[in-house]
């Protein structure tokens, strides 16, 4: 599902980014995908494939909620916001990959693990 | 967001869908045209940047995996619409699995009705039915015995049994035979059935009359005033549902009785299927019936016992002490040994399906006919099978193409799931349908228009979801396992593959002729049956019965019920034939303690006199007939004379045999003048005549004596008319001129004797009948298993088949092929059923009647039927194929 260009994102982190992205504020899904591509430093890319199946099970979860507005450009688009679940669901996450890279850092930066 | 909203918003959604894709196209696109790129430029690169759009949009829908419902109601319009792109193959799986399931509901049910169920009293199972064994028959205990052996009781015992025991709630009685009975109706005189019962009857079996109330002890008294429970059936039937009907008078045989009470709808009494139209206290029906058979006797047994167990009594405390209380009863009654060894030992069965004469008698019957069903039940499985199978093989293209159009594989699934499910559904409704009207056949076949079976047959639910379940498990299970491979696979390979070359043929394809063999296998079983059958019935409606059945009508009547007695029963007789005799219309009339081919059938003992070997001792079938009796049948008298008005009470005894007897007894020498004794008299032979079929045609003829009805009487006769014209107006005449005789003496059974020995065939004609019905199904569902395989095989072989042509192959070679072919699967089944059919036959045999269960001419016939029949499913297959143009084949995809 999670499939990403350059390098493979870890399963439901997609997920997580794009909580973070619409944590910023209402945004459709078009912003999402550039507005991840601009944060990673065009690291990742983010295919529609993966994204609009992610935002509705996101909508569905009701991490999100969804409401039709006008672009700066005057058309009508879908905007994504997080609720009140979806910022809790966003907090545990966030603590959940730190806690994760820390530990996988640490086995990863631990000197008897790398072979001489 | 409840579950309508949420499809009546799927539309909505599907368009916000479109429009959020759209919107995100149309900014990808705008932002490449302002990196510089052209507009058809930047149109391509993001079409291709964007993949299949259906493909997000189904992964959409299935994150929400909400949309079940609403998906469903798609998969059921698209099941529907598919199903119905092959009206014949879903009409056929349709109607195959209605007749599986149709069938097999309703002859369970029957048998349900007549083998397991629990009668509907107040908890049957504390019901215990008191039977008896005894080394022989024990004739110091017993002059007379009704029922089956081993049932009934006398009335000393039965008292005796129920004043001093002390593990029975109640213990119940009733006559072990339901006995005819004339019954006068608003002055309108029918014949009825009767049987006796305790008073404590109703009560101690927790029935509860629909209307009025149940018998109490007091209707037991010497002084109580004749009463009666009517049958509901009864009540409906004769009495045409008169709701005054309590309280009304009854003439039964010839004393008035009241009714007090309609027994409820569903209860039939103890003897499922026979049931009794009036039920009578003890002493009523013996002051009826006890001056003929002397029910207060001790030796004479006539009464059946049921007891309620008392709660918390166990059943070996009751046999027990029961046994006790039997042998003591026994023993009061005046028997002289103790040590006598044939003095019957008490046992206790558990009554709660009720007694079980009709079980015996239609047990074997409705097993065969179970299994039978069963194997139609199979033949649908495999046919639907073989069909879905086809079906769906040559439906992988299609998945396919959806597959690669994103469809999600789980999704095909489902579709499929969904069409055999609803194939299922409508093949179990068209069951239910098919059941319902199979079982009251079933039930008017068995009952052979006697109205005398009565059974509460519900249809039973389990049977009907067995089925059902077994039937949409064979559907799903052969429609979805190619499915799930098919799936399985990438897409890619299976949509590039041309369908030309020679296909390899695989397991599949085996699959499909290994189900269609199993077909005809299962279908040569039930057509040897079926022709087996037939010629059983072809036999007994051929075999000679010694007399003229043409324009012979038959009737009972029961004066002596009435109270005839002696000489004014002999005269009643005599006016009879002498009134009869004078219609026009009729030829000759005669009296008989039976009509021919029926259900009477006595035999007794027979001691020669002055034998100078001393008195030999046989065992012969006894009638009772009037005067012109042979000539009313037709029967030759070979030597003497024939029993003759003149063989009156007072006259010289006399009898007349059949050839069977003299031979038997007599051998070569003249039996005229010789001497008989039977039961202490001697009777002189005035007359031999030929053989004639009597009471069973199956049977042999057995040596016979013929009595004169004024030397032995007889409460009953049957009458023989033979007629010469149209017998309606006569038989109304016979009517009004038997009223006219004795207003309360109704004719019974008034029937021509055709149909009295047509109606003796029932259950040989009922299995002939199914059974051809079964086997013709068989083969119609073989041949259509066979049709569609080999039809599928060659739509799928129509490149390989240009092919050899285009070789040179010629169009005879290709039909001798595919012809070939067919010939193969079907022998496979013959080469199984045929071995399957030898070994199994024998369940068959007791049914057959002058034909061997291996008769060569029956299977000969059978096979040569399905290979004709299978053939010719074949040929149209096969004739399509090699009028393929190879040309056009070689092109074809």
């Amino acid at each position: 599902m999670t499939s990403i260009q350059k390098f493979d994102l870890p399963q439901g982190t997609l997920d997580l980014l794009i909580l973070r992205v619409v944590a910023l504020g209402p945004v459709h899904g078009y912003a999402i995908a550039q507005r991840i591509q601009q944060m990673s430093k065009e690291a990742l890319q983010v295919q529609q494939g993966s994204l609009y199946p992610a935002l509705h099970r996101l909508e569905h979860k009701k991490y999100l909620a969804a409401e039709w507005g006008a672009t700066d450009t005057g058309r009508e688009a879908k905007f994504y916001r997080l609720t009140a679940k979806g910022k809790t669901q966003l907090k545990s996450e966030t603590a959940g990959w730190a806690r994760l890279t820390e530990v996988v850092g640490m086995i990863l930066q631990d000197p008897q693990g790398e072979t001489s | 967001m409840n579950w309508w909203k949420r499809i009546f918003n799927a539309n909505r959604r599907e368009q916000e869908l479109d429009a959020e894709l759209r919107f995100h196209f149309d900014s990808q696109v705008e932002e490449k045209i302002l990196r510089g790129m052209s507009r058809e430029e930047a149109l391509r690169s993001a079409r291709i940047e964007f993949g299949g759009v259906s493909q997000i949009k189904e992964d959409c829908r299935e994150s929400r995996r909400t949309m079940w419902l609403s998906s469903l109601g798609r998969d059921l319009r698209y099941a529907l619409r598919s199903l119905l792109k092959s009206p014949i193959l879903t009409g056929v799986v349709v109607v195959s699995l209605a007749l599986g399931i149709g069938a097999n509901t309703a002859v369970f049910s029957v048998m349900n009705a007549v083998l397991f169920k629990l009668l509907p009293v107040y908890e049957p199972e504390r019901l215990l039915l008191l039977t008896w064994s005894a080394k022989g028959i024990p004739e110091n205990f017993v002059n007379s015995l009704a029922g089956e052996m081993g049932e009934s009781s006398s009335l000393d015992t039965y008292t005796a049994l129920r004043s001093h025991n002390t593990v029975l709630e109640e213990t119940m009685a009733f006559s072990s035979n339901i006995d005819p009975a004339n019954v006068g109706v608003n002055g309108h005189a029918s014949s009825a059935s009767i049987q006796a019962v305790s008073a404590n009857y109703f009560s101690g079996l927790g029935v509860q009359p629909s209307r009025g109330r149940a018998f109490s002890s007091n209707d037991d008294l010497p002084s109580a005033p004749p009463v009666a429970v009517i049958s509901h059936k009864f009540w409906q039937q004769t009495c045409n549902g008169d709701p005054a009907i309590l309280g009304k008078t009854l003439s039964v045989n010839g004393t008035a009785v009241t009714v007090v009470g309609v027994s409820p709808p569903e209860f039939f009494g103890l003897a499922s299927g026979h049931s009794p139209d009036l039920f009578v206290p003890l002493r009523l029906y013996m002051a009826m019936y006890g001056a003929r058979d002397n029910y207060p006797n001790a030796k004479v047994w006539w009464l059946t016992v049921v007891g309620r167990l008392k709660e918390g009594i166990s059943e070996e405390r009751a046999q027990a002490d029961l046994a006790v209380l039997y042998q003591r009863a026994l023993h009061v009654a005046g028997s002289p040994a103790a040590s006598d060894p044939s003095t019957p030992r008490l046992k206790l069965l558990p009554a709660s399906r009720g007694l079980n004469n009709l079980r015996s008698e239609y047990s074997t019957s409705l097993f065969l006919l179970m299994s039978m069903a069963g194997l139609v039940l199979l033949i649908a499985c495999a046919n639907v099978a073989g069909l879905l199978l086809a079906r769906t093989s040559a439906r992988q293209k299609e998945f396919a193409i959806r597959m690669s159009l994103g469809a999600a594989r789980g999704r095909l699934i489902r579709q499929l799931l969904t069409e055999s499910v609803l194939l299922g559904l409508f093949g179990g409704l068209a069951g239910l349908l098919v059941a319902k009207f199979a079982t009251s056949t079933l039930i008017a076949l068995l009952d052979n228009g006697r109205g005398t079976l009565a059974l509460s047959v519900h249809l039973d639910a389990r049977m009907l979801g067995f089925a059902a379940a077994l039937s949409i498990l064979c559907g799903v299970g052969f429609g979805l396992a190619p499915a799930i491979r098919t799936t399985a696979v990438d897409a890619g390979p299976l949509l590039k593959q041309h369908t030309g070359g020679v296909e390899k043929s695989g397991p599949r394809f085996l699959a499909g002729k290994l189900l269609v063999s199993g077909q005809v296998a299962l279908c040569i079983v039930l057509l040897i049956s079926a022709g087996l059958l037939l010629r059983t019935l072809n036999h007994l409606q051929t075999t000679e019965l010694g007399f003229d059945q043409t324009n012979l009508l038959t009737f009972a009547v029961q004066p002596g019920l009435n109270g005839y007695k002696d000489v004014k029963l002999a005269n009643y007789y005599q006016q009879l034939q002498q009134r009869i005799e004078a219609l026009t219309g009729v030829q000759s009339v005669a009296v008989a303690e039976c009509g021919p081919v029926g259900e009477c059938h006595d035999t007794m003992g027979a001691r020669t006199v002055d034998d100078p070997n001393g008195e030999k001792r046989y065992s012969v079938s006894r009638f009772i007939i009037g005067p012109k009796y042979f000539e009313t049948l037709g029967v030759p008298v070979v030597l003497g004379r024939a029993i003759d008005v003149m063989d009156t009470k007072d006259a010289p005894l006399t009898i007349a045999v059949n050839e069977k007897l003299a031979r038997q007894i007599f051998g070569g020498e003249d039996p005229l003048g010789r001497r008989l004794k039977f039961s202490g008299s001697i009777y002189r032979i005035v007359g031999v005549v030929k053989d004639l079929r009597y009471a069973n045609v199956r049977e042999d003829m057995p040596p016979t004596v013929y009595f004169s009805n004024q030397q032995r009487t007889s409460e009953g006769m049957t009458a023989l008319v033979r007629l010469t014209g149209n017998p309606k107006p006569t038989v109304e005449a016979i009517q009004r001129l038997t009223l006219d005789l004795d207003k309360d003496v109704p004719m019974m059974n008034v029937r021509m004797e055709k149909e009295v020995i047509d109606q003796s065939f029932y259950l040989e004609r009922t299995f002939a009948t199914l059974s051809g019905v079964f086997g013709l199904l068989a083969l119609i569902l073989a041949c259509i298993g066979l049709y569609g395989t080999i039809g599928y095989g060659v739509a799928r072989r129509t490149n390989e088949i240009g092919i050899r042509m285009a070789l040179g192959a010629g169009r005879p070679k290709i039909l001798g092929m595919i012809l070939r072919e067919t010939f193969a699967v079907v022998l496979a089944g013959l080469a199984v059923g045929l071995p399957l059919m030898w070994l199994s036959v024998g369940l068959l045999k007791s049914q057959l009647y002058g034909i061997s269960p291996h008769d060569p001419l029956t299977l000969l016939a059978c096979t040569l039927t399905i290979v004709l029949i299978t053939m010719m499913a074949g040929w149209i297959p096969a004739r399509r194929a090699s009028s393929i143009e190879p040309m056009e084949a070689l092109r074809s995809e």
